[in-house]
């Protein structure tokens, strides 16, 4: 095992993030808060100990196999949360589970909140809170990997690991490259919500923070309210596009914004449009007993199908009064999530389809029993292991979504709340069922409750696998 | 540079890695599911499933924008007909096409159809073969354009280079020579300096001229032979090439092979050479035809395996010299740890002789070492290149490069610290393959 490169390969993840927390302090200041201080001692340490880590590991060599790079990528992510959450403990008091809670929450573009008055906070500790989603949504892996070729060869696998999705699809031949197009999608898209925001009457800081929760589907807002507390129609479906957008795979994103408009023909883009809008109408119909006119009740039911979907979380419309079919649906989208290479989280629409395609094969199967059936995606057929893999995700991902809701409700919390909390941290979404429902939030969990939705966002932004060979006895194996 | 590699079998998977470690941007196009998500999941590479004679797949694989077409696939036929597509509907300067039959290029000029460069896996390997037997065949020979030799050395415990730093082992053979390159028996790589010491395990590379070479291969205990006896084992194409390649010299050829109508071929087109039905690794056959009294036993059958265990059996008989045919890196590290006096791989040799053409130009030779851990480069120094008139030690050449061996107005000299290259010097350096692209830059 190569510790050392692992402990090298975090140091600079420091340095990254301490340089990122940097541009919180603009904020401070303009907003006179006496936030500064706090922000640059984390800073200056953060920059110290990468700075450290990087000069003790000097000698490191840079053969990485794959186990290393599982262990790389999780440890990454926990020691990230741990240095992000400093913020949360130095300015606003937090302890450390809660304030480790929210920075996984905001690392693994989760949403979920243990703070009540979110209002009541320093801005530029709000604005920090919603970075760590903006930086978690395309990777801070891959973001690593694109701006610092330190790893060479290793660098694939370290964002296959990572990258959401079965498998990844390179633009370019170079892994490095490709990272670099993916981030570049993701900005030029960021800064045309942020511009679009501003048109609809937001402030600088609110249109920010809201396009990073957007982009990255997060959910963090700076407002108790969420969305809602804009009350603005043209602000809501700005944010149900582009939660849609960042819902989609960025490699066709990429592709469209250089002009191969051929991309747009993906099966899984298909897929995921058609179900949308297959919910948004259930949902809107359903909404009608509820809002006056039909265009109120597609406002708020597309926007909230897009947010539970796409897993970001952002909320106009209190759901949990709404009536039981509507309900159900949302709860089903949550375990559907957004595409591959795409910032959303949960199971992905590409592995409900092919499971689903498999299925019908295998009905085929029973009735011409020497039939031959391949699976295919786009034109391509399917690799058997490919297949094989994705049912054994789905497996994993339903098992740990149970034993989640398990754990939870062990702590004396009711039924709905339990597979809500876990399926929306799971999943990466943010708001659950009852009692952490759109109007509630996780404050009131014990820490033991706290720590294990922390460590199932984790898994669910890693996409169980990577997680889970860590906690397998042939992991340590030689 | 782009590179679109058709063929991700032995030869494309390793010349893919190799030149995507040198921050090539490499695309590769492979029909066999397995082999194209090996090449997915191990190579820093655009991998391409699907024909490479599709004109769709072709430009998936970016062709319209490449520097390079490189067609490596097993079939002959799809190399020649992908490179015809590629010519007709891409504008890329450089096609190369590997054709093991060697009667298609007579048949029609390659020009036409669009081939640049053609390789030939066998025609490479038979003639490594022959280049390590006339040089003795004591050790792994890379032989440049000019006077200057480098040879691989396995250390044994009776070595007398074992545990002593490369300062004391110059001092104790006073000549003239550099130690370009170690291998660790851990697979480390390093390109050593005075105070690094060689190991028990090692394989190392000596750089030198050829006369002090032979003194060196004498000082490890190997006296120089005169090779007159040769068997050769296994008659297929590179088996009868190098027979006929070593033809002459009053030198006596035995090929043994145990198909008796290639045995019959072969006995009719190489008149002078002893033809022999017979397993390679059948021990009666050994005795019966005094393969133990033979100055160097070539083992070359299509069967690796066997090629290992016959050489290794010709040795033990007492065989003074094996050669074996071996493309597995395993295999080779094993063969070098064993008494194998040199390997010769149809893969490497093949990449080399591709990677010799796609640096053409300042670059004269390429020799690629350790499968690919570090490459020889010759070079021919320019006018306006950054390495002229400055001496050795101000050059400030990144750690795990070194300059080994210089040529100027036909003398062969070994540097220091302190020579000044000049202008129209030939010069050998030893590189890592991580510096490659930096020592492309400098020359």
């Amino acid at each position: 095992m190569n510790i050392k490169l692992i402990i090298k390969f975090i140091s600079v993840l420091i340095i990254l993030t301490s340089v990122f927390m940097l541009t919180s302090i603009p904020f401070a200041l303009y907003f006179n808060e006496t936030t500064v201080l706090g922000f640059s001692e984390i800073i200056a340490l953060g920059i110290f100990t990468g700075v450290l880590g990087l000069i003790m590991t000097k000698d490191a060599s840079k053969n990485l196999n794959r186990k290393d790079g599982f262990l790389l990528v999780s440890l990454s992510w926990i020691v990230v949360s741990l240095f992000g959450g400093l913020p949360y403990i130095k300015i606003a008091h937090l302890s450390l589970t809660d304030a480790f809670f929210e920075t996984m929450s905001g690392f693994t573009t989760t949403g979920a909140s243990v703070l009540t008055n979110i209002e009541a906070l320093p801005k530029s500790l709000l604005f920090w809170r919603s970075l760590t989603h903006w930086l978690g949504g395309m990777g801070i892996i891959v973001l690593t990997v694109a701006i610092l070729p330190i790893l060479g060869i290793g660098g694939i696998k370290l964002i296959k690991a990572e990258a959401p999705g079965p498998s990844m699809e390179k633009i370019s031949p170079r892994i490095t490259e490709t990272a670099k197009y993916l981030w570049f999608a993701y900005i030029v898209l960021s800064a045309i919500e942020t511009i679009l925001l501003i048109f609809g009457g937001m402030n600088l800081f609110d249109a920010l923070t809201h396009m990073f929760g957007t982009m990255a589907t997060g959910g963090f807002s700076p407002k108790n309210s969420s969305v809602a507390y804009f009350h603005s129609a043209y602000i809501d479906w700005v944010i149900t596009i582009f939660m849609f957008i960042a819902g989609a795979n960025f490699t066709i994103h990429f592709r469209l914004l250089s002009g191969k408009f051929s991309a747009i023909k993906d099966e899984e883009l298909k897929a995921y449009t058609l179900i949308v809008i297959f919910a948004v109408l259930i949902v809107t119909l359903d909404n009608l007993k509820i809002y006056s006119t039909f265009f109120k009740s597609l406002r708020y039911s597309a926007f909230q199908v897009v947010s539970i979907m796409t897993t970001t979380g952002f909320v106009t419309a209190d759901y949990s009064k709404w009536n039981g079919l509507a309900k159900t649906v949302l709860f089903i989208l949550m375990f559907i999530g957004g595409c591959a290479g795409s910032t959303g989280g949960s199971i992905k629409v590409i592995r409900i389809y092919t499971l689903f395609k498999q299925a019908i094969n295998e009905l085929k199967y029973n009735i011409h029993p020497k039939g031959v059936f391949t699976v295919t995606i786009n034109d391509q057929p399917l690799r058997k292991n490919t297949i094989f893999s994705i049912s054994g995700f789905f497996f994993l991902y339903m098992a740990t979504f149970l034993i989640v809701a398990l754990i939870i409700s062990s702590f004396g919390t009711d039924i709905m709340t339990s597979l809500g909390a876990s399926a929306a941290t799971l999943g990466n979404i943010g708001p659950g069922f009852g009692k952490v429902g759109p109007v509630n939030n996780y404050a009131w969990l014990p820490t033991g409750a706290k720590w294990v939705l922390s460590f199932a966002m984790l898994a669910g932004r890693l996409e169980i696998y990577t997680v889970f060979v860590l906690l397998t006895p042939n992991f340590f194996k030689k | 540079m782009n590179i679109v590699i058709a063929g991700a079998g032995g030869v494309g998977y390793h010349l893919a890695k190799q030149l995507s470690e040198e921050r090539k941007n490499v695309s590769i196009i492979e029909k066999d599911a397995d082999k194209a998500n090996f090449a997915y999941e191990n190579l820093d590479c655009l991998v391409v499933h699907g024909e490479a004679t599709d004109l769709s797949t072709l430009k998936e694989a970016g062709c319209d924008k490449a520097d390079m077409f490189i067609a490596v696939t097993n079939s002959d036929e799809v190399n020649m007909v992908s490179c015809l597509i590629v010519a007709q509907n891409f504008n890329i300067p450089k096609k190369i096409v590997r054709l093991r039959n060697v009667k298609y290029t007579r048949y029609f000029t390659l020009k036409k159809i669009g081939i640049d460069y053609v390789i030939n896996p066998e025609v490479e390997a038979a003639k490594s073969i022959i280049n390590t037997v006339n040089f003795g065949a004591s050790s792994d020979v890379v032989v440049f354009g000019i006077d200057i030799q480098m040879r691989g050395f396995y250390i044994d415990a009776k070595s007398p280079f074992v545990n002593k730093s490369i300062h004391e082992i110059r001092h104790s053979l006073n000549k003239h020579f550099v130690i370009s390159g170690i291998k660790r028996e851990n697979g480390e790589f390093i390109i050593p300096s005075g105070v690094t010491a060689v190991k028990e395990g090692d394989y190392i590379y000596i750089t030198a001229k050829q006369s002090t070479v032979n003194e060196i291969v004498e000082y490890t205990g190997k006296s120089s032979i005169k090779i007159k006896n040769i068997a050769i084992f296994g008659a297929g194409d590179i088996g009868i090439m190098t027979a006929s390649g070593l033809m002459g010299n009053r030198r006596n050829i035995k090929i043994i092979d145990n198909d008796y109508e290639r045995c019959k071929r072969v006995s009719n087109k190489l008149k002078k050479a002893t033809v022999i039905n017979g397993e390679a690794n059948d021990a009666e056959l050994f005795d019966e035809e005094g393969i133990k009294e033979f100055d160097v036993v070539i083992t070359a059958t299509d069967n690796e395996e066997i090629n290992l265990l016959s050489a290794l059996y010709a040795k033990n008989m007492g065989t003074k010299r094996a050669i074996a045919l071996l493309d597995k890196i395993n295999y080779i590290m094993m063969a070098n740890k064993f008494d194998i006096d040199a390997v010769v791989s149809t893969k490497l040799t093949t990449v080399n002789s591709i990677l010799r053409f796609i640096r053409k130009g300042k670059i004269l030779g390429v020799y690629s070492i350790f499968s690919g851990d570090a490459e020889a480069l010759e070079v021919l120094v320019s006018e306006n290149s950054k390495i002229a008139n400055k001496a050795i030690k101000d050059l400030h050449l990144p750690q795990g490069c070194l300059i080994v061996a210089i040529e100027r107005n036909n003398e062969n000299l070994i540097p220091d610290g302190n020579f000044v290259i000049k202008e129209n010097d030939r010069v050998v350096i030893f590189t890592k393959k991580e510096h490659i692209s930096t020592v492309e830059k400098i020359i």
